[in-house]
């Protein structure tokens, strides 16, 4: 909960001495800190690269004047705030309590009486803030902090007065898919009534530990929210009417907030008295622990080695999927969704507790031992900002590039100097390489739409050959995807249309293509149904283009190989992957004969018929073996649990597997390992571990949060990217 | 008119602290006066003890010196005394912390049977400590023994031995709860350990009913027994304070040396109120900002 400063902290923001880090999030830190005359608040900072953009600004003053707004009995008190100050910063009270997930994963689900109490209590709070014209728009467990007096509702950074259409259009109209209301969902105005329909997913969360619609992707849960039955299972029987009409699609069925507090509790009592003893003992060591605090601050890494690893905040990482009716969310990407205070882990995508098996191989702190356990020094690290974490670095001509939330960035791998950066990409999946140039999509926001494919000179971002335009294709949309680039062709994904179309327009006419970059003509082109979902992950094998993605269904992850020629499919396997929306592109692993895929178990797919060559393993999990990498006729593959495991590329027999270093690391399943000479890099919670070839002993884990790493063979380095660092080490 | 302000924020001041709150209501019976207070820098927080006017400040001084030696987890350490020639004070690290009659009236009534118990085989332990140390609390009763989150902290260490000198009777002395005070203290005897015992089943009688002399019947029947062997008017009639604290929380057939009073302090131990107290208490005091020094 506080967890030490680190190295670079300041020491204060404007005159308030700075204690701990209660987190950090997108956006920027939050942290316990001091005034001079001795009162404890918690301090929130803005990003200083985001704080330059006048939008981010005006969205903090709207934050910080909705705190004014619900006051200090249902909201954080607001100490003080300054949100022009070159680090906008706001100070509230510090709150003495849990957000509403954590005190479910802590206990289990709240009894019925605690929920009415909660439900009461929240209820209020909702009907003092839409007695102000304000509607929160972003209510879910993470949101709700649990007190011994009743609940605090926080982070209103997409809370907006009713009627400021501007900042709606501008793109701060988001929620969290799975307590979106319908109406927000389908991209509409969310009304006070909105709220009172996050209120009973909310209550659901709170008495069953699951929220109505469920975990998934955004695709999923959006289209859940919007047609789909809530899953009140579970629900005490005695809730289930109020909490049924609350969760009408129609907001003019749904109770009111002054019905909700009649109906959920008869006032008797003390707040306090319905919280059973696993919450309230937390909420009296949260009351403590604060006073227990020492400041201290972690000292700088060796050689300023890491700097951005904090023990206590586990690395995770968060990657919206961008769906097709989820238009809305994709403008959420931009920024609006980001607000996302105080919190390090998923909660974006999800229900903001677990997302499936994937937080199921669980947080483990940073290993103890990092820097002094015999790991390299960085070559290099530089901070960015990364939130979504959807691509690999791409390695061109000498230099690397970085598609990140705001640009496009090419540094050179030796010392990460910028050379030249690109705005004009707006999304990390529109600009791929081939090794020798790098080519971008994009295309314009307004009237008719056009796609254009630019030939980027690696070292100067110049413009090498004519720009590509395809007429009629939106290049604007965030969910174009270019696959690959090989051999003068360019392969990608776009909608016909243009980027204004009305949003039930996003779902149709798209198609798949091979496009020539010398001629600018069409190899082939055809159309297929859009099922929401993507990423596509590409690899070329021979005369055969193998694509994968997650398919509509999203238990799912459907291979396919195409001929390059003429983009006919010559087959298609579909496999029962239901984590396969968090495989990226980069992480389709293949050789000559293969195709290899991990999950319940390690499968080889038969790149001349789709057939399963072979299969390693027998997990119940569903996911138990990571993304594979191939080198050396092996594949090699994290395994839950255990860590690197390689198998013969040929049969599926292991080879080895690695053997216990006696510290404990968490393999991070969705993270592809890199094989050098010496060792197997493999991606764990918290760092990059070292497992050399000969002894399978993991010698040294470097710390990072970089997930994504690529070879400069060249300058021997292994250069990796993270949500908010990026680095190079040694490569061995 | 200057010089009334400055006697007021002088009033306000005690050695490096400046005064934040009081940490009793009034008319608490009590050997001392606490304050929650704060060093000038904002940097530290404390709860703060003063003799009581009227009192002998040299005794108090003596007994704040002495309580440093106290150890354990159920103690408030004294961490912080007057210097020479200042007028006495001592301090603990602050922590939540409420005295055990304002959390009988937090909670509306006596406390629940699982509390007191918690609270009576972890005073019992501490008791123990300073027993065995050699050491005499002679300090315990209700309103010194304060409720925090991860169980009670015993103060006013040495409160019966700074009213009076041994040999004179100690009826009717300010601070001393004469519920509490076992009959061979209140004839002028020297505090010796069964003396604390007695205190402690004042105190465990206290939370369970609402007074320290209760009737037999009020007290909840499973500690009944115990309570009342704690309050044997012949000192060689009550139990030590190990044995207490066994009475009060039996091992279990996984003791280990490790096990402790502190094994009653599940969670669900504080009533709900008493924890919303604390948690008030807490906020409160994060949010207490010390007004600008006057500069005189």
């Amino acid at each position: 909960m506080l967890s030490p400063l680190t190295h670079d902290d300041p020491a204060d923001v404007a005159a308030h001495r700075l204690l701990a880090r209660l987190g950090s999030g997108g956006m920027g830190t939050v942290y316990l800190a001091r005034t001079p005359g001795g009162r404890t608040v918690a301090l929130k900072t803005v990003h200083a690269r985001l704080a330059t953009d006048p939008a981010f600004r005006a969205r903090f003053r709207l934050e910080t004047d909705a705190a004014r707004i619900i006051g200090a009995r249902h909201g954080a008190a607001v100490v003080d705030a300054d949100p022009l100050a070159e680090t906008p910063w706001l100070a509230t009270e510090y709150v003495l309590g849990p957000p509403l997930d954590d005190a479910v994963a802590l206990g289990g689900p709240l009894p019925e009486p605690t929920v009415r109490a909660l439900g009461a209590a929240l209820a209020g709070a909702l009907a003092q803030l839409h007695s102000s014209d304000v509607v929160h728009r972003d209510l879910k467990p993470s949101n709700v902090l649990v007190t011994a007096y009743g609940p605090k509702i926080i982070d209103f950074g997409i809370a907006r007065a009713a009627g400021d259409e501007h900042l709606t259009r501008t793109g701060a109209a988001a929620g969290t898919p799975a307590f979106m209301s319908p109406e927000q969902a389908s991209g509409q105005e969310h009304p006070p009534a909105g709220d009172v329909f996050a209120l009973a997913g909310v209550l659901v969360f709170a008495a069953t530990g699951h929220g109505p619609f469920g975990t998934g992707s955004a695709a999923d849960l959006l289209y859940r929210v919007r047609y789909a039955d809530p899953d009140l299972s579970g629900v005490p029987e005695a809730l289930l009417p109020l909490l049924t009409a609350c969760l009408s699609k129609d907001p003019e069925a749904r109770p009111t907030t002054g019905d909700l507090i009649d109906r959920l509790h008869d006032g008797h009592g003390e707040f306090a008295d319905h919280l059973p003893p696993l919450l309230l003992t937390d909420i009296a060591r949260r009351a403590t622990d604060v006073w227990l605090h020492a400041p201290h601050r972690l000292p700088a890494p060796a050689e300023s080695a890491v700097a951005e690893t904090t023990p206590g905040t586990p690395v995770s990482r968060r990657r919206l999927l961008s769906a097709g009716g989820a238009a809305l969310l994709g403008v959420a990407g931009a920024g609006g969704g980001a607000w996302a205070w105080l919190r390090s882990r998923d909660d974006e995508g999800g229900t903001g507790t677990t997302t499936g098996s994937v937080t199921a191989t669980g947080p483990t702190a940073i290993p103890a031992k990092t820097a002094s356990d015999g790991a390299p020094t960085a070559l290099w690290q530089g901070e960015v900002l990364d939130r979504e974490q959807k691509a690999f670095p791409l390695l061109a001509g000498g230099v690397v590039g970085f598609a990140e939330t705001v640009s496009f960035r090419a540094v050179s791998p030796k010392d990460n100097a910028e050379l030249w950066t690109d705005n004009k990409v707006s999304e990390p999946l529109q600009i791929t390489t081939d090794g020798t140039s790098f080519y971008a999509a994009d295309g314009p926001v307004d009237g008719p739409g056009r796609l254009h494919i630019r030939t980027l000179a690696p070292l100067t971002g110049e413009e090498t050959a004519r720009t590509v335009t395809l007429k009629g294709f939106d290049g604007a949309g965030r969910n174009m995807e270019v696959f690959t680039v090989s051999g003068g062709i360019l392969y990608a994904t776009a909608r016909r249309g243009s980027f204004d179309d009305p949003l039930e327009k996003n779902d149709v006419d798209w198609h798949m293509f091979a496009v020539d970059l010398r001629t600018g003509k069409f190899v082939w082109r055809f159309a297929y149904d859009w099922d929401g979902v993507r990423p596509w992950l590409s690899s070329i094998v021979g005369d055969r283009l193998i694509l994968g993605k997650n398919s509509g269904d999203l238990d799912s992850f459907l291979v396919q190989a195409r001929d390059l020629r003429t983009g006919r499919q010559l087959w298609q396997r579909r496999l029962p992957l239901e984590d396969s929306s968090w495989y990226i592109p980069g992480q389709l692993t293949t050789d000559d004969r293969h195709v290899y895929v991990g999950g319940d178990r390690l499968r080889a797919l038969r790149v001349t018929d789709g057939r399963i060559a072979w299969e390693f393993g027998s997990g119940t999990r569903s996911t138990e073996y990571g993304v594979p990498v191939l080198a050396d006729g092996l594949v090699h593959v994290n395994k839950n649990g255990v860590g690197i495991v390689a198998v013969s590329a040929d049969k599926g027999l292991k080879r080895w597997e690695e053997v216990y270093s006696g510290r404990s690391l968490t393999p991070s399943l969705f993270d592809k390992p890199v094989v050098g000479e010496k060792y197997v890099y493999a991606p764990v919670q918290g760092g990059l571990s070292a497992v050399d070839r000969t002894t399978h002993v993991s010698d040294w884990v470097f710390p990072t949060d970089a997930t994504r790493f690529v070879v400069d063979k060249d300058r021997k380095r292994i250069i990796g990217a993270g949500k908010s660092s990026v680095m190079a080490i040694p490569y061995a | 008119m200057e010089q009334s302000r400055t006697q007021q924020e002088s009033a306000r001041r005690i050695g490096p602290f400046r005064l934040i709150t009081r940490l009793d209501p009034p008319h608490s019976v009590l050997p001392c006066r606490r304050f929650v207070a704060r060093t000038e820098d904002g940097e530290h927080t404390v709860l703060l003890n003063t003799p009581l006017p009227g009192t002998d400040p040299a005794r108090f001084a003596a007994e704040a010196e002495a309580a440093r030696f106290l150890l354990g987890p159920w103690i408030a350490p004294v961490t912080g005394v007057a210097g020479p020639g200042e007028a006495p004070w001592s301090a603990s690290p602050y922590l939540p912390a409420l005295p055990l009659p304002v959390a009988l009236a937090v909670h509306g009534g006596p406390l629940p049977e699982a509390t007191v118990r918690a609270v009576g085989a972890t005073l019992a332990e501490a008791l123990a400590t300073a027993h065995g140390q050699g050491l005499t609390h002679a300090g315990v009763s209700p309103a010194a023994v304060l409720l925090t989150a991860d169980g009670p902290r015993l103060t006013c260490f040495g409160a019966v031995r700074a009213a009076s000198a041994d040999g004179e009777p100690r009826t009717g002395l300010p601070g001393l709860d004469p519920g509490a005070l076992a009959p061979e203290q209140a004839s002028g005897g020297r505090p010796r350990p069964p003396g604390d015992v007695f205190a402690l089943g004042a105190v465990l009688a206290y939370a369970a009913t609402g007074h320290t002399v209760p009737e037999r019947d009020e007290i909840p029947p499973a500690l009944r027994p115990v309570i009342a062997s704690c309050l044997a008017r012949d000192p060689a009639d009550r139990p030590t304070a190990a044995a207490l604290m066994t009475a009060l929380a039996p091992p279990s057939t996984h003791e280990t040396v490790l096990n402790s009073g502190g094994s009653l302090l599940s969670p669900g131990w504080l009533p709900g109120r008493v924890v919303a107290a604390l948690a008030r208490q807490s906020s409160e005091l994060l949010a207490a900002e010390l007004p600008e020094p006057a500069r005189v």
